[in-house]
């Protein structure tokens, strides 16, 4: 592609000034004439029955405008939807309840009860102090292996804790076993961790001239908006979503968090009304990822070649179902990871307990099946005393194997084990310290995660893109923008295609009324669906100039190109039409210079989910990461010199934007793997602030080397692939595995604390 | 709704006779590390807020031959900025290199930090080791305590509610030299201290002549642990010994189990953090 | 209640106001339309509400409003004033060290911070500057690598020459 192509260029964000200049209103920012200060009265305890809510008191408190409980949501149980405009059943929707029912049981500590408006938040907050709640208590349950006991607490309405089963069975498991020559088993315990984006959740609602409710709200998905319309009983075009530019998200923003409450507060008061969580109420509210424990069971021969692999997975969904049936979907499906094996079983359960609930983070499912398998594969290079890279080449799929769980044929390229040799390369040869106290160790793992949504779900993006006379370019798109340059990309590709500059480009996003409506920001699915939607759009114009244009200069549409702002022949560019020309002759001659364009995803049926085969997402992506510890087998304290990224991207759209997703991915997952761990004892959250909910600061993050290969081989616009998820994928393992190889220690718990590791040493008699 | 009120006294004296006259009423505000924190979390509320981070006369850095004369409210990054304090301090140096972070070390004070009496406060072993004084006034008198005897357990300190620490004096002696000053965090900035340790040591013809140490987070006080001291006096510091040692470390501290480390972990890392401060400055001491 | 009291000086703008004396700078600051201070966590814990305060850097939502009392508080709008604010915006725009942002303005303010000390370019230095600042984004490295570069123009263009 030539290099007036804006596509391939490292050009900066359209977003960048404004956040630069801290003109950019974030959620929070944002004040109206008369607005109201909301509050959420929260349960104390983490299973009990709600007896009664006496709101009298805090009614009464100058100041304070409304004050609502369940009685007060015209529907205050939905079924959970997730931005599909498809209905989709199977087991894959869930209870959406907005406050605590008296009568019904609490969940989780945390779960709303009431929602105060006040003139202030001192007053609010005072307010909640004063409602009067009065609990049965129950004993709850909060292991999910004692949840699924039969006799166990239940912990909703239902007659069981187990929400989903799936299962995914190719050739005889029992043969495989019996035919292997080595067999190894573990188990690895996962637990809840959160998302900790720097913006808490925010949202403002007010009713505009017409009584249309309005939502701002920090949120990955506008078209929550329907969910929102049925909890009110309005209709959905009522209903009125503008999404900001978000402080983070990492799928922790993609349900509902706090327009239900506001919405309500604004038909109550008629007043516009504003909700911030505080750090806590974030930490100890909204979803986190969901604890798994694995146990493996790998059979192969002597020669490396895997046979038999089985995996069971119990899934902790917490309180709430949300999305945890398509979370246990994910991990079923990438447990037995990249690898070609003719054997396997995988039974997945995912199991309610009465924690807080578990739902969307980057990785979804995909991580934790990560965890477990590049873990083993690990343990089976140990076994068969076989270099792991060498493993890992023995068994990887190659482009047009199938998955070896759902048997999906991978057309596109898979980059393996090119990837995982590439990253460990990078290494580069081990560091050498002098202090006999200190181990240096390598590691790497490799793996797969999809991109798009899964199939079944008949996902789709629109987008709208517009010439204007002066040449200036009007992108139109419902993207929500987490920070990842949603939004810019497109712009990125629509000018690309039409030749002008990127300065010339506006975007007008994220409104569920005024902007197509392109998905949610989730599933890494946004590069591909919304940029293939504007890419689609931005072609038709492209088709409609040059077919003008060719009129125009006497040649054929496909002799010209658009660069620079210029109509020009290929092969003598001295001949052209200004595009501001080419533009005045279409409209002139009623030819059309805007589009709104729909991309479609590859559309199928809902699996059998004991047995999950065929298409189940439109693509994977394929990488690896490698890393280089220094562990102090003394006080058990792990350092990460060196982190090697490498993936498969199909195309770099934006370098620069690709490399901040790698880099940042890798150093999310660092925290993942050595310090964080959302830990609840007997429903009570142990880390509700950042004081104790540790994330890697900049001190603890090296510099993360990112090496892209461009295989050209996606789906996406361009042939490129997706990036936001699968570079947190890899990264955990591959740290587990270099602690491995540092100490001869294999860690099955993580995070791997210093205090795990040691306890792990000494039992292996080392010290 | 919380009452509270503000008051910020120019002068020390002003400072100590609002806290005589409204004594309970009171909280001293200087860095303001944690107060808005507790007031959140309903730890504090209701009081009159006396702010004394205005008082110059109380930010100072003072050497004369005997003794290092430091300022209440003198900044974290301020004792940082002393070439006194790093060439001749060693272990206080090395315990603000590792205080929370840059940012917070403009303003957190050395005596709100001391004040303040968490079991993790890291400018606590490093004094205790120097064998630091505290000058502490009230309106009418002015007494010293000696750093030892200052901690009575978690945010808990001698201090009466009419009293102030106004000043913190260091005997300026040799030892103070060969120091260092070991934490164990979670992570590498912005992390509360598990265990810590502070060590100065003196030794002549390969024995042990004198040695101070000092542990934090490891107790619901920092504290001296006289009695490993005691053992080490006089001693040829050998691997027999250090183990020896190790032992009685482990013995003297009483650590708790939180969401950051359990008990045990932080008794075993005692002894280690111990082995490493002595085998660190028993090699610098031999030059 | 008592209110007390504030004169205050923002960005070159004087301020009067009365405030209680448990609000924060923080909150004072985005009440007075400064919203490029941002709030993450009121505990000191994530850095993004760092701003210079009489030019040393703070973290404004563990500071009292009244503490801000006769002095002179600079937010990330005040590095467009002078030359070295502007290298820093544009060297974070350039090198994408900006994602979801959040973090940026706090990370600024600390930037400017280590800058204003005239300091050697050092990339640990650097590091250290900032590690009192959280970000879930980026991974630290297009920031870091946003402040060096600036840090190494400024250097040679002190005379120091190259580093």
């Amino acid at each position: 592609m030539s290099k007036s192509r804006l596509i391939g260029q490292a050009i900066p964000r359209q977003d960048a000034w404004a956040k630069v200049t801290g003109d950019l209103k974030y959620a929070d920012d944002f004040s109206l004439p008369g607005m109201l200060y909301a509050k959420v009265c929260r349960s104390k305890h983490p299973a009990a029955l709600l007896i009664s809510v006496d709101i009298s008191k805090a009614e009464s408190l100058k100041g304070v405008r409304a004050v609502l409980t369940a009685k007060d949501v015209p529907r205050n149980e939905t079924v959970t939807k997730f931005g599909q405009a498809t209905d989709v059943r199977g087991g894959f929707e869930g209870l959406y309840r907005v406050l605590a029912e008296e009568g019904k049981k609490i969940r989780y500590i945390g779960e709303p009860i009431a929602l105060v408006a006040a003139e202030s938040e001192a007053i609010a907050e005072k307010a909640v102090e004063l409602i009067e709640i009065q609990y049965e208590l129950l004993p709850g349950v909060f292991d999910p292996e004692k949840a699924m006991k039969p006799g166990a607490y239940l912990v909703g309405e239902k007659n069981s804790n187990i929400v989903n089963e799936f299962g995914c069975i190719t050739g005889d498991i029992d043969k495989g076993f019996k035919a292997s020559e080595v067999i190894i088993q573990d188990r690895f315990e996962i637990p809840f961790i959160d998302h900790a984006y720097l913006e808490p959740e925010a949202g403002i609602s007010w009713l505009d001239d017409y009584g249309t409710l309005n939502i701002r709200v920090s949120t990955q998905v506008i078209e929550h908006f329907r969910d929102v319309a049925e909890v009110l009983n309005l209709p959905h075009n009522k209903v009125r979503y503008i999404g900001t530019m978000i402080g983070g998200g990492f799928g922790g923003k993609e349900d509902i968090t706090v327009e239900s409450f506001i919405a309500l507060l604004t038909l109550k008061t008629k007043k516009p009304v504003r909700l911030v969580y505080t750090r806590e109420e974030s930490l100890t509210t909204h979803c986190k990822k969901h604890g798994f424990i694995e146990k493996y069971k790998i059979g192969a021969m002597k020669n490396g070649k895997i046979v038999a692999l089985e995996a069971h997975y119990i899934g902790n969904a917490g309180a709430y179902t949300y999305l945890t049936p398509w979370v246990g979907l994910y991990a079923t499906v990438s447990a037995s990871g990249p690898y070609k094996i003719p054997n396997v079983k995988i039974k997945t359960e995912m199991v309610l307990t009465n924690n807080i609930f578990a739902s969307a983070f980057r990785g979804f499912g995909s991580n934790q099946a990560n965890i477990g398998y590049e873990s083993m594969m690990d343990e089976l290079a140990k076994k068969l005393n076989m270099d792991p890279l060498e493993i890992r080449k023995i068994n990887c799929m190659r482009t047009g194997d199938a998955l070896s769980t759902t048997g999906q044929i991978i057309k596109t390229y898979i980059a393996l084990p090119e990837a995982a040799e590439k990253a460990w390369e990078g290494l580069g040869e081990p560091t050498v310290l002098k202090d006999k106290n200190i181990k240096i160790g390598q590691g790497v793992a490799m793996g797969l995660m999809s991109y798009g949504r899964m199939t079944f779900l008949r996902d789709s993006s629109r987008c709208y893109v517009k010439l204007e006379t002066d040449g200036s370019m009007i992108l139109r798109s419902g993207i929500p923008d987490l920070g990842g340059g949603q939004i810019s990309l497109l712009s990125q590709i629509a000018a690309s295609e039409l030749g002008v500059p990127i300065h010339k480009v506006k975007a007008f996003y994220t409104d569920s009324m005024l902007t197509p409506l392109a998905g949610t920001t989730t599933a890494t699915r946004q590069t591909y669906m919304s940029g293939n939607a504007a890419l689609k759009a931005a072609k038709i114009i492209r088709n409609n100039i040059l077919n003008k244009a060719a009129e125009v200069l006497n040649v054929n549409p496909d002799q010209l190109d658009i660069i620079s702002e210029k109509v020009v022949v290929k092969y003598d560019q001295s001949q052209y039409l200004a595009l501001t020309e080419a533009i005045r002759v279409c409209n002139s001659s009623g030819i059309e210079l805007f589009s709104e364009a729909q991309f479609n995803a590859p559309f199928t049926g809902i699996p059998d989910l004991t047995n999950i085969k065929g298409m189940t997402f439109p693509d994977f992506a394929f990488g690896a990461q490698a890393v280089e510890v220094a562990v102090d087998i003394e006080t058990g304290v792990v350092k990460v010199l060196k982190i090697v990224s490498c993936y498969d991207v199909g195309k770099a759209l934006n370098p620069t934007s690709v490399e901040g997703q790698m880099e940042g991915g890798s150093i999310q997952g660092l925290g993942y793997a050595l310090t964080e761990d959302f830990s609840i004892k007997e429903g009570i959250p142990q880390t509700p602030s950042f004081t104790e909910y540790i994330i890697p600061t900049s001190l603890d993050s090296p510099d993360v080397k990112t090496i892209m290969i461009e295989s050209g081989g996606g789906l996406g616009p361009y042939g490129a692939k997706g990036i936001g998820e699968p570079s947190f994928n890899n990264i955990v393992p591959a740290i587990l595995n270099a602690i491995y190889d540092a100490t001869g220690v294999r860690i099955h718990q993580i995070p791997a604390t210093a205090e795990r590791i040691i306890r792990s040493l000494k039992k292996e008699n080392l010290k | 709704m919380n009452q509270f009120k503000y008051i910020s006294p120019k002068t020390k004296e002003e400072a100590l006779r609002i806290l005589n006259l409204e004594k309970s009423q009171t909280c001293l505000v200087a860095g303001c590390s944690n107060i808005l924190p507790y007031i959140k979390d309903k730890i504090l509320s209701d009081k009159l807020l006396v702010d004394i981070s205005g008082i110059k006369t109380l930010k100072f850095i003072k050497e004369n031959n005997e003794n290092l004369y430091i300022g209440p409210l003198t900044t974290i990054s301020e004792l940082m900025d002393s070439v006194i304090i790093r060439e001749k301090f060693s272990p206080l140096y090395q315990a603000l290199e590792e205080f929370a972070d840059p940012i917070l070390r403009n303003t957190a004070t050395i005596g709100g930090n001391l004040a303040d009496a968490s079991p993790a406060a890291d400018t606590a072993p490093p004094l205790l080791v120097l064998k630091a004084e505290l000058e502490i006034e009230n309106q009418e008198s002015k007494r010293i305590v000696e750093l030892k005897d200052f901690f009575i357990s978690p945010r808990k300190t001698i201090l009466q509610n009419n009293e102030m620490i106004t000043g913190i004096k260091i005997k300026n002696t040799s030892i103070n030299k060969n120091g260092c000053f070991i934490k164990l965090g979670l992570r590498q900035a912005m992390a509360i201290s598990l265990a810590s340790i502070a060590m100065v040591l003196e030794s002549k013809d390969e024995k042990l002549t004198d040695v101070r140490i000092a542990m934090g987070s490891l107790a619901p006080t920092p504290f001296r642990l006289f009695n490993v001291e005691d053992f080490l006096i006089g001693k040829r510091i050998d691997e027999i010994v250090i183990e020896e040692a190790m032992n009685k470390v482990g013995q003297s501290v009483s650590p708790i189990s939180d969401v950051r480390a359990s008990d045990e972990y932080r008794r075993y890392i005692s002894g280690i953090l111990f082995k490493r401060a002595l085998n660190r400055l028993i090699n610098q001491a031999r030059g | 209640m008592e209110e007390y009291p504030l004169k205050i000086t923002v960005n070159g703008k004087k301020i009067n106001a009365m405030v209680y004396p448990e609000q924060s700078l923080l909150k004072f600051l985005r009440s007075k339309g400064f919203t490029e201070v941002k709030c993450g966590c009121e505990k000191g814990d994530c850095g993004i509400c760092t701003v210079l305060m009489n030019g040393q850097t703070i973290k404004s939502c563990i500071t009292l409003a009244i503490q801000a009392n006769g002095k002179e508080i600079l937010t990330a709008k005040s590095l467009e004033e002078t030359e070295i604010g502007r290298k820093l915006q544009e060297s974070f725009v350039n090198h994408g060290a900006i994602q979801c942002g959040f973090c940026t303005t706090g990370m600024l303010m600390a930037a400017k911070g280590y800058l204003d000390k005239k300091p050697v370019p050092d990339k640990e230095e650097i590091k250290k500057a900032i590690s009192g600042i959280l970000c879930r984004c980026t991974g630290y490295k297009k920031i870091i690598e946003a402040i060096y570069d600036v840090a190494v123009e400024n250097y040679r263009m002190e005379g120091n020459g190259h580093v």
